[in-house]
């Protein structure tokens, strides 16, 4: 059976100096796959290369230490990195256990921020390179379809990617309780540094109707406007845009506060009963905390996100389980079909054997019935055959003894070669009575069947080796 | 038919029971698998509500208004069918539905034991224009239950907000734009409910039926209060925390008309 491996360079056992130098863009992927598929004897290989991780998963029919050996000094030798196992810089993992990593891994479950989504497209991207590179087949397609399958079941069954992490997006999370969404709604940034340009970043897309900045320095300020499509506030007229915003975003280096509570009362005076959130995320903060005590206006300060995004952290983290529960059952589902690839051989041999003789009797009967009763036949056999072969076929994909080595070998035999019958003397006497047997045991139940094959006349042809 | 109506005293109080504990379910576990069991619960309970007055309005051959037991029962069928249009048309995520759908099992509960009492089941069937009245007082009563609701849960979300509390029920609660919402809607359809009730009763006291002032007086209060309300946030600006108190003094008025009534000799 197919086995699978996985090599993982990962934040949280490799050095972050040590994953710059194992990164992968589009073009050294390729060649590091290909690479791989020629000197290596593997199937199939994937690279999986974000910021947080490197990840190489190989398929191969047999795999052992060596596989993994090789592997590696293959990677060394690509990069200037030495895989060490005091302290171990790398996570190494087989089979189950390889493919619940990577499920847990589109689901955002090793991510430095958990639940978060960007790995889906990093997952999707390295199932593009792989198919690029022509090292991507049957079973690392199929894991990184089931891969994404899982990312998007965390994400739509828990809440493992819900709610805002970091300050910027818990106040946009805020305006949202709010407001229900930002569409339509006119934003105010004062200030123009790191934070300021983070809380834009993430307005992007937003649709909001007006973006406005106001900067004590204005070349900054038309700087970050240009950005966003956004309009330049001279900080004079800043009543006039508090009158006008609906939400505030506030992050100057001032050190008093820029905004009194005189100025709030005006300003909350003139905008009438509409809600207006302000977060003010410098220190010392720009809006006197009395502000907030105005109705309708919702002054929040960085103490404020940071307990939402705890909340959030705290959420996340109870939803663990159950995106666990969901990396297993779909790792069960996984390895169920890869089985059943196992047994794929046995059913093609199997399906050859019924189709050959289902031509020959219809070739047989052909001369002696007309053209349009012979397309008739045909049809017939056709789907007699393909009725008597799904129920096995199914059971075969799906039985769980198939994973055993010699009960599939034993399987295969019975079903696909000629077996000596204690009481036949010709082999195809007992092949043609076992064909013969099948026809009617689909309503009956399986003790009736009779134990002696019926005697018939043998098949006019032996079925072709093979 | 009548298998139909006893057997409905008994059903509603389990679906009503297994349909907020759905809710409840979307509400307190915070997850989006309960959502699932939420919404069918409610069009269950719902359809099969619907059934068991239509079942009744057969039997007896009029508006099922006509005892205590009918009137509890038409109040929790009437707040589940609002709840059910505005989770369909506003709030989409279901977690308002344990506070309001609460109310509705909390009547549908007291129907269900003022039905086992003979006491209870009598009552006069109303010619046409009282049956309307007190049909229009039912759902306008229920209908400001559920304003009130979502007044309540829009100021708690607010102070929330204000106070800098993100706990479980900052969490749990939509935004304050749709309580807001449902608030309005929900003080609308009272108002209409409402005036429909008050026309009914003109009628009926222009006909000579007896009235008792008090309760015609709050019930005028009443109605006028949901217009100011109605008329100001659509048309005057008037804030949702101010709509929010207004809808809930509306409902201790409404507790007052309900008190005297059956304190008058009936709940209608």
């Amino acid at each position: 059976m197919t086995e699978i491996l996985v090599l993982s360079l990962n934040h949280r056992v490799t050095p972050i100096e040590a994953r710059e130098r194992v990164a992968f863009g589009h073009d050294p992927a390729i060649d590091f796959l290909q690479e791989i598929k020629s000197e290596l004897p593997v199937d199939e290989a994937l690279l999986l290369s974000t910021c947080n991780r490197t990840e190489l998963y190989a398929s191969a029919r047999a795999l052992d230490t060596q596989l993994a050996v090789e592997l590696r000094q293959l990677f060394e030798r690509r990069r200037e990195f030495r895989f060490s196992d005091e302290p171990r810089n790398y996570l190494e993992a087989t089979r189950r256990d390889a493919v619940q990593h990577l499920f847990a891994v589109a689901g955002g479950l090793e991510s430095q921020i958990l639940g978060e989504s960007q790995i889906l497209q990093q997952v999707k991207e390295a199932r593009r390179w792989a198919m690029e590179a022509g090292t991507s087949g049957h079973v690392l397609s199929r894991l990184g379809d089931r891969a994404l399958r899982v990312g998007k079941r965390i994400r739509s069954e828990t809440l493992v990617g819900d709610g805002a992490l970091s300050a910027s997006t818990a106040a946009l999370e805020l305006a949202r309780k709010i407001f229900g969404s930002l569409r339509g709604l006119k934003v105010l940034v004062i200030g123009s540094g790191e934070i300021a340009q983070l809380a834009l970043q993430n307005l992007e897309g937003q649709e909001t109707a007006e973006i406005m900045i106001a900067n004590r320095t204005r070349a900054r300020a038309e700087e970050l406007a240009l950005s966003c499509s956004g309009r330049v506030i001279d900080m004079d007229a800043l009543g006039a845009a508090l009158t006008a915003a609906d939400v505030v975003l506030s992050s100057t280096a001032a050190p008093e506060p820029i905004v009194s509570f005189d100025l709030m009362r005006s300003v909350r005076s003139q905008r009438g009963v509409n809600p207006m959130l302000i977060v003010d995320l410098a220190l010392p903060r720009d809006f006197e905390p009395a502000c907030g005590q105005l109705d309708s206006v919702f002054l929040k300060n960085l103490d404020d996100l940071q307990e939402i995004v705890e909340a959030n952290r705290l959420d996340r983290e109870g939803e663990l389980p159950l995106a666990r529960a969901i990396v297993s059952a779909e790792c069960e589902t996984f390895f169920d079909w890869l089985h059943g690839l196992s047994a794929q051989p046995t059913i093609v041999e199997l399906r050859q054997q019924f189709e050959w003789i289902r031509d020959e009797e219809i070739e047989e009967w052909a001369a002696q019935v007309d053209g349009a009763t012979r397309v008739t036949l045909e049809e017939f056999a056709r789907r007699l055959v393909n009725r008597l072969l799904h129920l096995p076929s199914e059971n075969l994909k799906r039985h769980t003894a198939l994973r055993d080595q010699e009960t599939r070998a034993l399987i295969h035999e019975l079903l696909t070669r000629e077996v000596p019958h204690p009481n036949a003397t010709d082999e195809s006497f007992v092949e043609e009575s076992l064909l013969e047997e099948s026809l009617p045991t689909e309503s009956l139940p399986t003790e009736s069947l009779p134990t002696e094959p019926l005697p018939k006349e043998p098949l006019p042809k032996e079925p072709p080796a093979e | 038919m009548e298998i139909l109506v006893k057997s409905g005293s008994i059903l509603l109080p389990v679906l009503y029971t297994l349909t907020v504990m759905s809710y409840a379910g979307v509400f307190f576990a915070h997850r989006r698998g309960p959502v699932r069991w939420a919404r069918p619960a409610l069009l269950v309970t719902l359809a099969c509500h619907l059934l068991a007055v239509a079942a009744r309005a057969v039997v007896d051959r009029a508006c099922p208004v006509s005892n205590q037991a009918e009137i509890f029962s038409l109040i929790a069928l009437s707040t589940l069918v609002m709840y059910a249009i505005l989770e369909w048309r506003v709030e989409k995520r279901s977690s308002t539905g344990v506070f309001v759908l609460f109310m509705a099992f909390a009547a549908q509960l007291v129907a269900s034991v003022l039905s086992l009492d003979p006491k209870f089941q009598e009552g006069e069937t109303l010619p046409a224009i009282p049956s309307l009245h007190v049909f229009a007082a039912v759902i306008g009563l229920s209908a400001v239950a559920v304003a009130s609701a979502y007044g309540l849960l829009f100021l708690m979300l607010y102070n929330d907000l204000k106070r800098g509390k993100f706990g479980l029920f900052y969490r749990g609660m939509p935004d304050l734009a749709i309580l807001s919402r449902s608030n309005y809607y929900s003080a609308i359809f009272a108002f209409g409910a409402l005036t429909l009730t008050n026309a009914m009763g003109m009628v009926s006291l222009v006909a000579g039926r007896d009235y008792n002032l008090p309760r015609v007086v709050v019930a005028a209060a009443l109605w006028a209060l949901y217009g100011v309300a109605v008329f100001g946030h659509g048309f005057f600006r008037l804030s949702g925390k101010r709509l929010a108190y207004i809808t809930l003094f509306g409902f201790v008025l409404a507790t007052v008309v309900l008190v005297i009534g059956i304190v008058s000799g009936g709940a209608s």
